[in-house]
C-alpha cells in the first residue's frame, strides 16, 4: 500500500462501506439504500487522512468564495461548506491532477482538477497544509498498483455477505457467442478457439469470429504479420445484406513485407459477402502517420498484394494528439470570458475537428456496409481509433446498438473484450510516471462524445439520455467498479475481477429509469445517416461543463417531459382505475335499486371484498384495468355497505398535479441538494419532489415515507368495520 | 410607377428548380406586381385525372427577396439557358435553371425593380385582401390608452401626455407617451431639444415589484460647448422621488460617447445630474450588425468548410459576442430595477438616437422582469410598444437582409430587430417553460419584419404610418396572429406561467448559435421537430387527462354521495317498517 499509516484492508472495507451507504449518491449515487441522508460526523471516521478548516472555494465564473472545511478520507476528497450550502464529494481515482501555486495574503492557491472535468479551485490558508495535501492527492489519486484502486475495496450496500462468500452475483459475463447469434451471422462464419489461452494473442478474446473458409494454419500464420497478433476477426454482420466489419492491428509490412496467410485471410474475409466482391480497407489514420510507421517495419496494406480491395485513408490523430486537444478544450471552456475568445479556444483545440473525423470515417464506414461492402478496419495496434469508428458504425447501422443492453454489449465487445486499454488510457494505476502519462488519452471519452453528436442528430432513436453516457464516463475513470479496469479480457480473468468487484452495467440498471430517453421511439429508425459538416458538430456542454450550475439551463425539456411521460403513465392508470369504480358503484346502485324494487332490503354487516380491492389498488396503479377486471364477479355477494364510505381510496390515490420543477433546488424529505443535471422525482400521491432515496419505488408506483406511512394503516378491515351500523 | 411596367415578362416556359424549398423539379414560372410563382410542371395523366386538382405553387413575395443573380449556365454556350439565383431575406435560396438566357435575365431585372420598390404605397400590404374574419384588430389591440389605463392600477406616478401631437415635438415618437406626472408639457418640449431627434425622456416599464421603472430617450445635445437644459435636469430628477439615486445606462463605450460630444451628443455631465450613476455598457451599433450577420450567413451556408474555418467563423463574425453584449446590458438593466434592494430605482437607457440599441435594450429588459411580456399577446404588446410605436426605422433597417453586400445595401441597414429576436431565443433557450410561444414565432416575426402581407412593420414611425394612411389601407399582423387558427401553431405546451424575473447565463458556451433560424433551410429539421412535438404531445396528452380524472372525480363523489343517501333512506325505510 501506498499510505500504510491507513487502516488495515478490512477496516476499510466496512468503512467505506459506511460512508458510501450515507452520503456519497451526490456525485455517484452509488446508494440503492432507502436511509435518507443524515449528517454523519466525518471526524470520528477512522479512515479521516487529512482535514483542513478555513478553506475557500472559488468559483470561477463570479470569483466569489465559499468557506467550508476540506477532508481527506482514504477513498474521497470532501468539501463541506460552512453553512452547508454546498458539498463536494470526489472520489480519488477521478481526480487527474492536483497543482498548488505560491503563498499570497490570500492563502495557497490549489487546483483539483477532475477527470469528470469538474475543477476545484481552493485557496488553503497555511502553506504547510496546502503542501500536505497536494503530497497526498498527488498520492492517492494514483495509485501505483492496479489492486489498490478503490474497486477492489468498495463494497455495494447489501452486497457485504456476497463479497465475503467470493461471489458477487451481479457479474454478467458478456456472451460473445449470444451477441453474434443475435447479428444471425452465417454459416460463412465460425466461432474458433485456438486462442482459447490468450496463447496468440493476449490482448484479444479467446474466441473469435472468423471466416469459415480460413484454416488456423492462416490464422496463425495472419497472427504472425500483424502488429500484437492482432488478426482480422469478424464483429459485426449486417443481416440485411451479410456485409461485415472486421478489426485487425496494422500490417507488419515494413517497406516491402507480405504474408501470404493474411492475403489468404483477407481473401476469405471478402468472399464470405458472396454479393459482393469487393472489400474496403480502412486505415483511421492519417497517410503520413502510416508510412512513419513503414520505417518501423510496420505500415499499411499493399493494394496490389490483396485482390478486389479499395483501400481508404482517414485524418484520425493519435491518442497523444487527443490528449492535448481535450486539455485545450477544457482550458478554453474553463478560461475564456469572452464569446470571441471561446470560440477562438475551440478551434484551436481541435476537439471538434477530431470529432467530426471519427463520426466521418464512421458515417462512411456505415454507409459501405449498407451498401453490402464489407470494411477491414484497423489503426495502428487496432484498439483505440478502431474501436471508435466501428463502435460508432455499428451505432448507425443497428438499431439495437442504441438501446441501453445493446450499447452495453457493445462497450463490452468492441472495447473490452477486445482490448481498449482502459487502465491506462484513463490512468487508473501506473503512479506518477511519466511513462503512464503518456499513454492516459480520452479516447473514450471521445467515443461518448461522437455518440452524443449522433443522438443530438437523432433525437429519437436512442434508448438512453445523455445522463446515461456522462454516467458511464465518469465510472470508466472512477475506479468504484471493476468493469473498466485491466487493459485486455486476460488482465481482468487475471485480477479475478467478477469476484472482488462490482459490476457497473448492474448498478446503472438499479437506475434505468434516470437514463430513458423521452423521445425514444423504438423500430422508427433503422440505419442512421449522419450529417458530417461542421455545423452539425457541436460543443458538449453538458459534459465539459456540468459543474458549472449557471451555464446548463435552468428548465430542461428532457426533464419536464420524463416528468410528463411518468405523469400520463401514472394518470392513465389512475383514470382506468376510476372509470372502472365509477362503473362498479352505477352497477351496484342499479342493482340494488331493482333489490329495493322487489322488495328485498338488504342487509347489514360483513367484510366485503370489493373494498380490499380498492385499497390494494393504491398500491397497485399499474396493474389496475386487470386488477378490477378480476373484481368484476365479486358484487353478487357484495354487501352494499361498502358504498357507505365517502372515502374513496381512489380519490386520493394519485395526485392529479404534480409540483412543478421550477425553482425546486432539493428533495423535500432530505434537502440534498439536486444538481443540474439530476433527475428530480416525484411521489405518486402527493406530487411532491424528492431524491431517488427518499422514495419508496416498486415496479407500480414511487411513495414518499410519508405517502407510503398512510396508506398502510388503512387496512380494508379498518375502514370497512367503520361502516356497519 | 405602375407594378405592370416592371414586369417584362409575365410567364416562362421550362423552367427547372434546382435548390430551394421543394424537391428539384420542372416547371414555369409567373410573374406579378408582388409575387413570384412557380407552378410545378403537371404530366398530362395527371391532368387528365383531376383537371381541378390544386397544383403545389410555390409563392414568393418580391420583397422578401434579397439579391437576384442571373448567370449563363455555360458562358461559352449561351443557348444552355440561364440560372436565377434567389438569395432571400429568410436565408432561403432558389436557384431556377431557365431555358432561355434572355428570359432569365428578364425575369431577374423584373424581382430586382420590383423587389426594391422605393414608394411604400406600391407595397403588397396596400394590395392584399384579408381572407379572414378579423376578430381582435392588431391595429386598436394595443392602443396607448389602454396601456396606460393598465398602468395606472399599479401606480399614479404617470400621467398621458398628448405633447407630441401631430408629431410636433418627436417625429418618431407616437403622439400619446407615458411621462413622469408632475412633469408639465413645455419641459418635455424643453427636454426634446436638449435631446437627439426630439426624443425626450418617456417612460418604456414599470417594475411593480420593486417599484422602479426604466424609461428611454437619445443622447442629450451636450456638446463640446457643454449645454444643459434645466428642464431636462428637473424630468430626471422628479424620478428619483424616494430613491437616492438612480442610473443612466449608456450603450455606448465610454469612448464612443465621448466623440459623440465632439459632434454635438454626448451624455449626462456627472455636475448636472449629480444624484446619477452613470454606467456605459456598450451593445454593438447598428452599423457593425449587418457586417456580422452576413458574416454568420455566409459561414452556415458553407457546407463544405472545414471545422476550423467554420468555427473560426462562427467565433469571429461578432453576431455572437453581439448576442452575449446586448443580454449583458439587458441583464444590467433589470438588475438594477429589480435587485437594488427592495427600493426603487429609476433607470434611464439611451445610446445615440435612441432608435436601435436603446430600444433592444429596453425591450429586452423588460421581456427578462415582466412575466406578461412572454405571453404572445404581451410580447405582440411589448413588439408593437416598444419597437413599432417607439420609432424603431423598421422599413429602412429592414429593407435589405443579410445576402446584400456592398453596394446594393443602402447605408440604413441593419438587423437590429433580428438580434432581439435572438436575444430573446437565447432565453428561450435557457427557459423554455417560461415563454407562452415557441421559437417558430419568433422566426415567423422575423420573417414578417423583412416582407409581409402586412402592414404592421411598414414605414419607419407612427408619423409615416399615419401619412401613408398605413393603419387604414393594410391589415395589421397581430390580427392575423390573433386569430385562434393561427395562435394554436405558436403555443408552447411546456408553458407554465413565470412571475419571477429571468436571469440568463451569459457566459460564452450559455450564447449558442440559433440553428433553426441559421441553418434552417440547410439541415434536415424533421427529427428535432419530431422529438418536440412528441414532448409537446406527451404535455397536451397530461392536461387532457388530468381535466379529465378531476370530472371524474367529481363524478364518484357525487355517486358516492348518492349511494350514501340511498343507503341512509333504505335504512330509514326499513326503521319505519320494524316501527310498524
Amino acid at each position: 500500500m501506498a499510505y500504510s499509516t491507513f487502516p488495515a484492508y478490512t477496516e476499510d472495507i466496512t468503512v467505506a462501506g459506511a460512508l458510501l451507504a450515507d452520503r456519497i449518491g451526490r456525485l455517484f449515487e452509488s446508494v440503492a439504500g432507502k436511509a435518507p441522508l443524515k449528517r454523519i460526523d466525518l471526524e470520528s471516521l477512522p479512515n479521516l487522512t487529512i482535514k483542513v478548516e478555513k478553506v475557500q472555494l472559488i468559483d470561477r465564473f463570479t470569483n466569489r468564495s465559499l468557506v467550508g472545511t476540506l477532508y481527506v478520507t482514504t477513498t474521497h476528497v470532501i468539501f463541506i461548506a460552512d453553512d452547508h450550502s454546498k458539498e463536494i464529494w470526489v472520489l480519488h481515482g477521478l481526480i487527474g491532477s492536483v497543482e498548488r501555486g505560491s503563498m499570497t495574503a490570500a492563502g495557497c492557491p490549489l487546483t483539483i482538477t477532475c477527470k469528470n472535468f469538474l475543477i476545484l479551485s481552493l485557496k488553503i490558508a497555511r502553506d504547510r497544509d496546502c503542501q500536505d495535501l497536494l503530497e497526498t492527492l498527488q498520492m492517492c489519486s494514483r495509485p501505483v498498483n492496479v489492486e489498490e484502486v478503490f474497486a477492489f475495496s468498495y463494497v455495494r450496500p447489501g452486497a457485504e455477505k456476497d463479497l465475503s462468500a467470493g461471489t458477487s452475483s451481479e457479474w454478467t459475463a458478456i456472451d460473445l457467442d449470444a451477441e453474434f447469434r443475435r447479428q444471425g451471422v452465417d454459416n460463412k462464419w465460425k466461432m474458433v478457439d485456438f486462442n482459447g489461452e490468450y496463447q496468440y494473442c493476449d490482448t484479444y478474446p479467446r474466441r473469435l469470429m472468423v471466416p469459415s473458409a480460413a484454416s488456423t494454419q492462416t490464422l496463425i500464420g495472419s497472427c504472425q504479420f500483424r502488429s500484437r497478433a492482432r488478426l482480422p476477426v469478424l464483429t459485426y454482420w449486417h443481416r440485411a445484406n451479410s456485409a461485415a466489419i472486421c478489426r485487425c492491428a496494422q500490417p507488419l509490412t515494413g517497406f516491402s513485407a507480405r504474408c501470404v496467410e493474411d492475403e489468404q485471410l483477407m481473401d476469405h474475409i471478402a468472399k464470405a459477402n458472396a454479393h459482393c466482391g469487393v472489400l474496403h480497407l480502412v486505415d483511421t489514420r492519417p497517410r503520413v502517420n502510416a508510412m512513419v510507421n513503414k520505417v518501423q517495419g510496420k505500415g499499411f496494406e499493399d493494394e496490389r498484394n490483396y485482390t478486389n480491395m479499395r483501400f481508404h485513408f482517414f485524418d484520425i490523430d493519435n491518442i497523444h494528439v487527443m490528449r492535448g486537444s481535450l486539455q485545450k478544450l477544457v482550458d478554453a471552456c474553463h478560461r475564456m470570458r469572452t464569446v470571441t475568445e471561446f470560440w477562438k479556444g475551440v478551434e484551436s483545440s481541435g476537439w471538434l475537428r477530431h470529432v467530426r473525423e471519427v463520426l466521418k470515417c464512421a458515417g462512411f464506414l456505415s454507409d459501405s456496409v449498407a451498401r453490402g461492402i464489407s470494411c477491414v478496419v484497423h489503426c495502428s495496434d487496432g484498439w483505440d481509433r478502431t474501436a471508435q469508428t466501428i463502435s460508432v458504425a455499428q451505432l448507425l447501422l443497428d438499431p439495437y446498438f442504441r438501446t441501453i443492453d445493446g450499447f452495453r454489449t457493445l462497450v463490452e465487445k468492441d472495447w473490452l473484450a477486445f482490448g481498449h486499454k482502459f487502465l491506462d488510457r484513463c490512468g487508473h494505476a501506473g503512479g506518477a510516471s511519466e511513462e503512464a502519462s503518456k499513454e492516459f488519452s480520452p479516447v473514450f471519452t471521445q467515443f461518448l462524445d461522437v455518440v452524443w453528436q449522433v443522438m443530438c442528430q437523432y433525437p429519437r432513436a436512442f434508448e438512453f439520455h445523455e445522463r446515461f453516457l456522462i454516467e458511464v464516463h465518469d465510472h470508466s475513470h472512477s475506479g468504484q467498479f471493476g468493469t473498466f479496469l485491466g487493459n485486455c479480457d486476460k488482465d481482468r480473468m487475471d485480477l479475478r475481477l467478477t469476484t472482488r468487484t462490482e459490476c457497473l452495467w448492474a448498478h446503472l440498471d438499479r437506475k434505468r429509469d434516470d437514463y430513458l430517453n423521452p423521445t425514444y421511439q423504438p423500430g422508427k429508425f433503422s440505419v442512421l445517416v449522419p450529417d458530417t459538416r461542421a455545423q452539425a458538430i457541436h460543443f458538449w456542454r453538458s459534459m465539459y461543463n456540468r459543474f458549472d450550475d449557471g451555464i446548463i439551463p435552468r428548465e430542461s425539456i428532457d426533464q419536464v417531459a420524463i416528468v410528463t411521460l411518468e405523469h400520463v403513465g401514472v394518470l392513465e392508470a389512475h383514470h382506468t382505475a376510476l372509470q372502472a369504480r365509477i362503473a362498479e358503484l352505477k352497477a351496484a346502485m342499479g342493482r340494488r335499486a331493482s333489490l329495493a324494487d322487489s322488495g328485498h332490503s338488504s342487509g347489514g354487516g360483513g367484510v366485503i371484498s370489493s373494498a380490499v380491492g380498492d385499497n390494494n389498488q393504491t398500491a397497485t396503479l399499474g396493474k389496475s384495468s386487470s386488477c378490477w377486471d378480476a373484481e368484476s364477479g365479486v358484487y353478487d355477494t357484495t354487501n352494499s355497505n361498502s358504498l357507505l364510505m365517502l372515502d374513496e381510496p381512489e380519490l386520493s390515490a394519485v395526485a392529479v398535479r404534480w409540483r412543478s420543477l421550477r425553482g425546486v433546488v432539493d428533495c423535500q424529505a432530505c434537502a440534498a441538494h439536486f444538481g443540474a443535471t439530476d433527475r428530480r422525482l416525484h411521489c405518486y400521491r402527493c406530487g411532491s419532489i424528492f431524491c431517488r432515496r427518499c422514495l419508496e419505488t416498486n415496479a407500480d408506483a414511487r411513495l414518499c415515507k410519508n405517502c407510503a406511512d398512510e396508506i398502510r394503516p388503512t387496512s380494508p378491515l379498518v375502514t370497512s368495520t367503520v361502516v356497519v351500523p | 410607377m405602375e407594378l405592370a411596367e416592371a414586369i417584362e415578362r409575365s410567364r416562362v416556359n421550362d423552367v427547372f428548380l434546382r435548390k430551394g424549398p421543394r424537391t428539384p423539379q420542372p416547371g414555369s414560372l409567373a410573374l406579378t406586381g408582388h409575387h413570384l410563382i412557380f407552378s410545378p410542371a403537371v404530366d398530362a395523366a395527371t391532368a387528365a385525372r383531376s383537371p381541378n386538382a390544386h397544383v403545389d405553387e410555390l409563392w414568393l413575395l418580391h420583397s422578401a427577396v434579397d439579391r437576384v443573380a442571373s448567370e449563363a449556365i455555360s458562358r461559352d454556350n449561351p443557348s444552355k439557358g440561364g440560372l436565377l439565383t434567389l438569395k432571400c431575406k429568410n436565408f432561403m435560396m432558389c436557384v431556377f435553371e431557365i431555358s432561355k438566357l434572355d428570359d432569365c435575365e428578364a425575369v431577374a431585372r423584373s424581382i430586382e425593380t420590383l423587389s426594391n420598390l422605393n414608394d411604400v404605397r406600391l407595397e403588397y400590404p396596400f394590395f392584399y385582401r384579408c381572407s379572414f374574419t378579423v376578430l381582435d384588430d392588431g391595429w386598436t389591440a394595443f392602443d396607448a390608452e389602454q396601456e396606460f389605463a393598465r398602468l395606472q392600477v399599479r401606480s399614479d406616478a404617470w400621467r398621458l401626455s398628448f405633447v407630441n401631437k401631430d408629431f410636433r415635438v418627436c417625429p418618431s415618437y407616437p403622439e400619446a407617451v407615458i411621462v413622469p406626472k408632475g412633469i408639465g408639457d413645455d419641459y418635455l418640449r424643453s427636454s426634446a431639444s436638449f435631446r437627439e431627434d426630439g426624443r425626450f425622456p418617456v417612460l418604456s416599464y414599470y417594475h411593480r415589484d420593486t417599484r422602479s421603472s426604466i424609461l428611454r430617450c437619445s443622447q442629450p445635445l451636450v456638446g463640446p460647448n457643454g449645454r444643459r437644459s434645466k428642464e431636462d435636469e428637473a424630468i430626471l430628477n422628479s424620478l428619483l422621488g424616494a430613491a437616492a439615486k438612480g442610473y443612466i445606462i449608456d450603450t455606448r463605450s465610454l469612448n464612443a460617447a465621448n466623440s459623440a460630444r465632439s459632434r454635438g451628443g454626448g451624455s449626462e455631465p456627472k455636475q448636472n445630474y449629480s444624484r446619477w450613476s452613470y454606467v456605459h455598457r456598450p451593445v454593438p451599433r447598428w452599423k457593425e450588425l449587418h457586417d456580422a450577420l452576413s458574416k454568420l450567413v455566409e459561414a452556415c451556408n458553407d457546407s463544405s468548410a472545414s471545422s476550423d474555418r467554420w468555427l473560426s467563423k462562427l467565433g469571429g463574425c461578432g453576431w455572437l459576442q453581439a448576442v452575449a453584449d446586448t443580454l449583458t446590458c439587458a441583464c444590467v438593466v433589470a438588475q438594477c430595477v429589480d435587485r437594488e434592494g427592495e427600493t426603487e430605482v429609476p433607470v434611464i437607457v439611451h445610446g445615440a438616437e435612441g432608435t436601435d440599441s436603446t430600444l433592444l435594450v429596453t425591450s429586452l429588459s423588460t421581456l427578462l422582469l415582466d412575466a406578461d411580456a412572454r405571453t404572445v399577446r404581451g410580447f405582440e404588446g411589448l413588439i408593437e410598444r416598444e419597437w413599432i410605436a417607439a420609432g424603431h426605422p423598421f422599413w429602412l433597417r429592414c429593407a435589405h437582409g443579410a445576402y446584400a453586400t456592398g453596394a446594393i445595401t443602402g447605408p440604413f441597414e441593419a438587423p437590429t430587430f433580428l438580434l432581439f429576436l435572438d436575444c430573446v431565443w437565447q432565453v428561450y433557450q435557457q427557459f423554455p417553460c417560461s415563454f407562452e410561444f415557441t421559437e417558430e414565432f419568433l422566426i415567423f416575426l422575423f420573417e414578417h419584419a423583412y416582407a409581409s402581407e402586412f402592414g404592421s412593420f411598414l414605414g419607419n414611425c407612427e408619423k409615416e404610418k399615419a401619412e401613408y394612411g398605413i393603419k387604414k389601407s393594410t391589415v395589421s399582423l397581430w390580427s392575423f396572429v390573433n386569430n385562434p387558427d393561427v395562435l394554436q401553431k405558436f403555443f408552447n405546451a411546456l408553458y407554465e406561467p413565470n412571475e419571477s424575473p429571468l436571469w440568463p447565463c451569459v457566459a460564452p458556451q450559455s450564447i449558442m448559435l440559433w440553428e433553426r433560424l441559421f441553418l434552417r433551410w440547410q439541415r434536415d429539421w424533421t427529427h428535432a421537430d419530431g422529438a418536440q412535438a412528441t414532448v409537446m404531445q406527451w404535455k397536451s396528452r397530461e392536461k387532457e387527462l388530468q381535466s379529465k380524472v378531476l370530472v371524474m372525480r367529481r363524478q364518484l363523489v357525487e355517486l358516492s354521495k348518492e349511494a350514501q343517501l340511498y343507503q341512509q333512506t333504505q335504512l330509514i325505510n326499513s326503521l319505519q317498517v320494524s316501527d310498524h
